[in-house]
């Protein structure tokens, strides 16, 4: 079973793979999203305490949160594999990784920020989570600048992975420390109520979405990674030698 | 060790002295922004009091983020940091060495200023004292963090505005406990002692943390 | 009905619309980056072979 993993460690081995797997994160992401809205809107009540329909955002904002947070944990995870076993392909996944996590970032303060008109009559008013997905926001960014900024990529991956860690070990403290500006208590501005509260259908739709989101950046991330790993190798031999640049010789 | 750590903490200082300039820079810096914001908010005195923590604070971050900067470059850009690098004392040392003088220059200055924020924004004594210490314990912590951003983008383009991206999310939690110390302070029956021992837990962690990343980051830029 | 539609229409609409444009647009956007990449380094291997 090792000897199997490492053989796809390499860019060489894992760009055809991935290139394989895409349908088969492309085509769950669509039937997952298809499935979790369907039963979010048609098998869930009408209201959710004094919200109406609005909170159905929540199908779309709590997946994608918690897609923000997990992709940079993903990340950092890479980050200390690429330090540790420096291989280059984890370096690689990282940075194919950072743009996904802050689209997802940027799309759960979006929805945020509608659902809260609809439910706080603001756009926006430093909630607690909302400003944590905000500092992630700023986090993402920092992380992609640093990478697009040193030219030299071994530079810029070890760089930007020790960007990840130190990151991935200061977002709790920053989650932390926004929740609970007091020491003393932790001051709860608009919390909403406890997973334990939601009505079954309403979780199980999120839960689908969840893995339709997971489906999705799988099929990105992959998409996104082959190019990567086609940009930092190209002027090695196996690049040459693949069949989509050899079978249009010179085409434009 | 101790030797070299001395060494390193009397070069830096002496090397800043000669030209002072760059040292009085974020003093100023950090004086003149506390004096802006009365101008652009208002200088009522509830408006200073309530909005008092929260800028000075502020203007620490940023002034701190100034100096930060040439925390390495100058060493960098030389050569000197390469073979800093080289020699047998652990780079935890180098890197502690530096973060020291760079705070004794520009946090330290900070913390014996506090008064004249006091006497700007119409403090009560208890608020500048406890200024003063969420000062003290808090800008160590800026300078350890903000070391690792200033290794980072060494010798990056883009590096002053680049180091800031890096940093500030990072500066956050500091930020708000140790604004939230000075506004504690003037209420009554709040917790003021909490808020400080925090700072100082972050201020152990990051002394024992920071300059391990840091040095990662250095031999990173060097290599 | 059509009142309540409009109503919820714009919140949820815009929720919605922005997470479908934002997730069909970075495949859309990998792409085009794939095909220029593509055709870069078709370029730089007729280039290469023709050196040789």
């Amino acid at each position: 079973m090792s000897v199997n993993w490492f053989k796809y460690s390499s860019p060489v081995s894992f760009y055809p793979l991935a290139g394989k797997l895409l349908p088969w994160f492309l085509w769950p992401a669509i039937l997952l999203t298809i499935g979790g809205l369907y039963w979010g809107f048609f098998e869930t009540p009408d209201v959710l305490s004094d919200q109406k329909q609005y909170y159905r955002i929540i199908f779309i904002h709590v997946p994608a949160a918690w897609m923000s947070m997990w992709l940079y944990a993903v990340i950092a995870g890479w980050s200390v594999i690429g330090l540790v076993m420096n291989t280059r392909l984890s370096f690689m996944m990282a940075t194919a990784t950072a743009p996904t996590g802050a689209i997802f970032t940027v799309l759960a303060l979006w929805t945020g920020s509608f659902w809260g008109k609809t439910s706080w009559g603001t756009w926006w008013d430093w909630d607690p989570r909302m400003t944590s997905e905000l500092i992630l926001l700023f986090i993402y960014i920092g992380y992609m600048a640093l990478q697009a900024a040193i030219d030299d990529s071994r530079r810029a991956d070890k760089a930007s992975a020790i960007l990840a860690v130190v990151g991935l070990f200061m977002v709790p403290l920053i989650y932390w420390s926004v929740n609970c500006p007091d020491p003393t208590q932790c001051a709860a501005l608009h919390q909403r109520s406890s997973m334990k509260d939601i009505e079954p259908n309403i979780l199980w739709s999120m839960l689908i979405m969840t893995f339709a989101f997971w489906s999705y950046s799988f099929y990105v991330i992959f998409k996104r990674v082959r190019i990567v790993i086609l940009e930092r190798e190209k002027h090695s031999e196996w690049v040459n030698e693949l069949p989509e640049i050899k079978s249009h010789p010179g085409a434009v | 060790m101790f030797a070299a750590l001395k060494m390193i903490v009397l070069r830096d200082l002496m090397l800043a002295m000669r030209r002072k300039t760059e040292v009085m820079t974020a003093l100023f810096f950090f004086v003149i922004v506390i004096s802006l914001f009365p101008l652009g908010i208002g200088s009522e005195k509830q408006t200073l009091m309530k909005i008092a923590p929260g800028v000075v604070w502020v203007a620490a971050l940023l002034a701190s983020m100034l100096a930060l900067e040439r925390l390495f470059a100058a060493d960098y850009d030389d050569g000197t940091l390469e073979q800093m690098l080289l020699i047998p004392q652990p780079v935890f040392v180098l890197v502690f060495g530096k973060v020291l003088a760079h705070w004794m220059l520009t946090g330290l200055p900070l913390v014996l200023v506090a008064p004249l924020v006091g006497l700007q924004y119409q403090l009560p004594e208890e608020a500048v004292t406890t200024m003063m210490l969420s000062l003290l314990v808090g800008t160590p912590v800026l300078s350890l963090i903000g070391a690792i951003g200033a290794a980072l983008s060494l010798g990056v383009r883009g590096g002053g505005i680049l180091l800031s991206l890096l940093i500030l999310p990072l500066y956050i939690p500091v930020l708000i406990y140790g604004s939230g110390a000075v506004e504690a302070s003037m209420l009554t029956g709040a917790p003021v002692q909490a808020y400080l021992m925090l700072m100082t837990a972050f201020a152990i962690v990051a002394i024992i943390f920071a300059p391990w990343a840091t040095a990662a980051a250095l031999k990173i830029a060097v290599e | 009905m059509d009142r309540i539609i409009a109503e919820y229409g714009f919140y949820i609409g815009w929720s919605y619309g922005m997470a479908a444009f934002l997730m069909l647009l970075e495949p859309v956007i990998l792409n085009s980056q794939r095909k220029s990449l593509l055709q870069r380094l078709r370029r730089l291997a007729r280039v290469n072979s023709a050196d040789q």
